[in-house]
């Protein structure tokens, strides 16, 4: 295209466009730049606490029947009477309601020596089968009761438990009274402590049973009820019922919760459970030492053995032993041993523990405590 | 430090720059759509200069032609100097009209087709002069934006091979292909919208010159008929 005067488009339109560019290229040479925008982090705050109480459990396991497993619990505390379950039936052993209200009473009595918690369970079986060959139903409790109040010293171990539970219903003996036993009614108050032992004596017989099938136990013992029993009182020894009852223990390993069967394979919505967090589990150990060293009145030392006494203590939920509390080591050296007696006495002189009330929902977690005495750390 | 600035240097983002680093199709395409643009702003500017002068030439024509002057001086006028327009409608005309009759018993029986004849062409010639090129800034703006785009896909695919190359998605990565690839489209559409505007106005033009010139050339006609009918009338007398 020939550059003329008439038409000058071209010459117009490059130097426009070489104007433009030139133009565009300062103007656009820096664009603005966006404020360096960092990109929000979602952040979630939590507490130690928190984050060491998290237990994420699985989220398709398979949903657990809110069941209680009475096993066990009823020593310790006091859960609400609970329904006689479908499990309940298979375990002999488990009549939850007395064990229930055998819990409270029993803490006046706890710290009295007795060799044996386990007692409490077996005088309330023989009447659970009592019951049912009776039309009318009595309740079972009143047996032992019976004889916890003649003969206190006799058997100190069901007395302490038993007594006061089946204290309420003094009223119901007479009825149980009746019909086991017409012929000894005339004694009414020397038979109520005996008949207890035929039916301990049973038990222990039963115990044996129980394992290979309850079922035919319970029909067995209907006949032995009545006179068959008073025979074989007179060889009752009150250690022989210690001894059966420590064969009953086996059948009844279950955990013993406050609360008793826990979801555990489930995860909860917020993905904790109440689990003391470490914190305070620190809190809690440094209240109990604070309280025993306020008890402990040995002034020696370990003497630079490694023995420390190691005490296993159970709580109940106020703080208060649930029971005797044992030493886990002991020791023949008699001056070790006056160690370790410092220990049993801090313990028992200190014994309701002061728990706060902050605790109480980790009952679980602190009822059962072995707890190591160092006698350079007390003081 | 961001990893992603790391793995990538930012890159400038200057215009220059950004032709820079497009690749060579779209780079081709840039080069291509700007030189489209010079182009069709070349021939804006000569078709709006073009039809200014052959406006203000034929209101300067016809107002000589209505003038009452004398069509032979007229004549003589202007087929001295090139002309444009009308002009050259009467120029062209008049031509066939003075070669009839200097040719000796020549008749007239032919003459005012002849001359419908020569003025259709004349129209057409000159519509045919405003009318060229025209049909490039069509081109241009039907065109523009594909090639445009064209040259912005080219950029985007190219852009996102190499963020699969590199394996890194992070905008700063991202943004100056893309910049670049938008930028040819830019460029299509700096080129386009004028010329399809241009287009539309000078078509319009285009017809209303040529609407005047048939008027004229009808008029023309009309007149040379009546002295064709004049002369034959006195050569029977």
């Amino acid at each position: 295209m020939t550059v003329s005067r008439k038409e000058p488009g071209l010459v117009v339109s490059a130097a426009a466009h070489t104007t433009l560019l030139a133009a565009t290229l300062i103007a656009f040479n820096s664009p603005a730049k966006y404020d360096d925008a960092k990109e929000a982090i979602p952040v979630e705050m939590i507490t130690d606490q928190a984050f060491s109480q998290i237990s994420k459990g699985e989220k398709h396991a398979k949903e657990a029947k809110p069941v209680q497993k009475a096993d066990r619990l009823a020593d310790v505390q006091e859960l609400k009477p609970t329904p006689p379950i479908a499990e309940a039936k298979k375990d002999v052993p488990l009549p939850p309601p007395p064990l229930k209200r055998q819990r409270d009473p029993g803490e006046d009595d706890a710290q009295k020596p007795e060799p044996q918690k386990t007692a409490a369970l077996p005088p309330p079986r023989p009447p659970l089968e009592e019951t049912k060959p009776a039309p009318e139903p009595p309740k079972r409790p009143e047996p032992p009761k019976a004889q916890a109040k003649p003969e206190p010293k006799h058997e100190p171990k069901p007395e302490p438990e038993e007594a006061e539970t089946v204290a309420p219903k003094p009223p119901q003996r007479p009825k149980i009274e009746p019909k086991h036993e017409a012929k000894h009614e005339t004694k009414p108050p020397p038979k109520p402590p005996e008949k207890p032992r035929l039916k301990t004596d049973e038990v222990a017989r039963l115990l044996a049973r129980t394992k290979n099938d309850d079922k035919h136990a319970k029909p067995a013992v209907k006949p032995k009820s009545g006179e068959e029993s008073e025979e074989k009182r007179s060889k009752f020894d009150t250690n022989a019922i210690s001894r059966l009852l420590d064969h009953d223990k086996p059948q009844a390993t279950g955990s013993r919760g406050r609360e008793v069967v826990r979801t555990a394979s489930l995860g909860t919505a917020t993905g904790t459970s109440h689990r003391m967090a470490p914190n305070m589990m620190d809190a809690l150990n440094s209240l109990m030492m604070e309280q025993w060293m306020r008890c402990w009145h040995y002034f020696g030392t370990s003497g630079g053995s490694k023995y420390y006494p190691m005490i296993t203590l159970r709580f109940r939920p106020d703080g208060s032993l649930a029971a005797e509390p044992v030493l886990r080591n002991p020791t023949s050296d008699p001056a070790l041993a006056s160690l370790a007696a410092a220990a049993m006495n801090a313990v028992r002189e200190c014994n309701p523990m002061k728990i706060p009330s902050q605790f109480s929902p980790y009952f679980d977690q602190w009822k059962n405590r072995t707890v190591e005495f160092r006698p350079d750390e007390m003081r | 430090m961001n990893p992603a600035e790391l793995a990538a240097p930012v890159a400038e983002v200057s215009i220059w720059s950004m032709f820079l680093h497009a690749s060579i199709v779209v780079q081709a395409v840039m080069i291509g759509l700007l030189a489209a643009s010079v182009w069709c702003w070349t021939i804006i500017v000569d078709k709006t200069l073009l039809f200014r002068r052959t406006r203000k030439a034929m209101d300067q024509f016809e107002e000589t032609f209505w003038s009452g002057r004398s069509l032979e001086e007229l004549y003589t006028t202007l087929s001295e100097r090139p002309t444009s327009g009308m002009a050259s409608l009467f120029v062209a005309a008049m031509r066939e009209w003075k070669r009839s009759f200097q040719a000796a018993g020549a008749s007239f029986v032919g003459l005012q087709a002849r001359i419908e004849k020569v003025l259709d062409v004349s129209i057409a010639r000159e519509v045919e002069k405003l009318e060229s090129n025209l049909l490039v800034l069509a081109t241009v703006a039907s065109a523009g934006p594909f090639v445009g785009l064209f040259g912005t896909v080219w950029g985007i695919m190219t852009s996102f091979r190499s963020i699969a190359a590199s394996k890194n998605t992070s905008l700063a990565v991202v943004a100056p292909g893309i910049a670049e690839a938008l930028f040819a489209t830019a460029i299509g559409l700096f080129a386009a919208i004028p010329a399809l505007i241009a287009y539309n106005k000078m078509q319009g033009d285009v017809a209303k010159t040529q609407a005047r010139l048939e008027s004229f050339a009808d008029e023309f006609s009309a007149i040379l008929s009546r002295q064709i009918d004049q002369h034959a009338g006195d050569r029977a007398a």
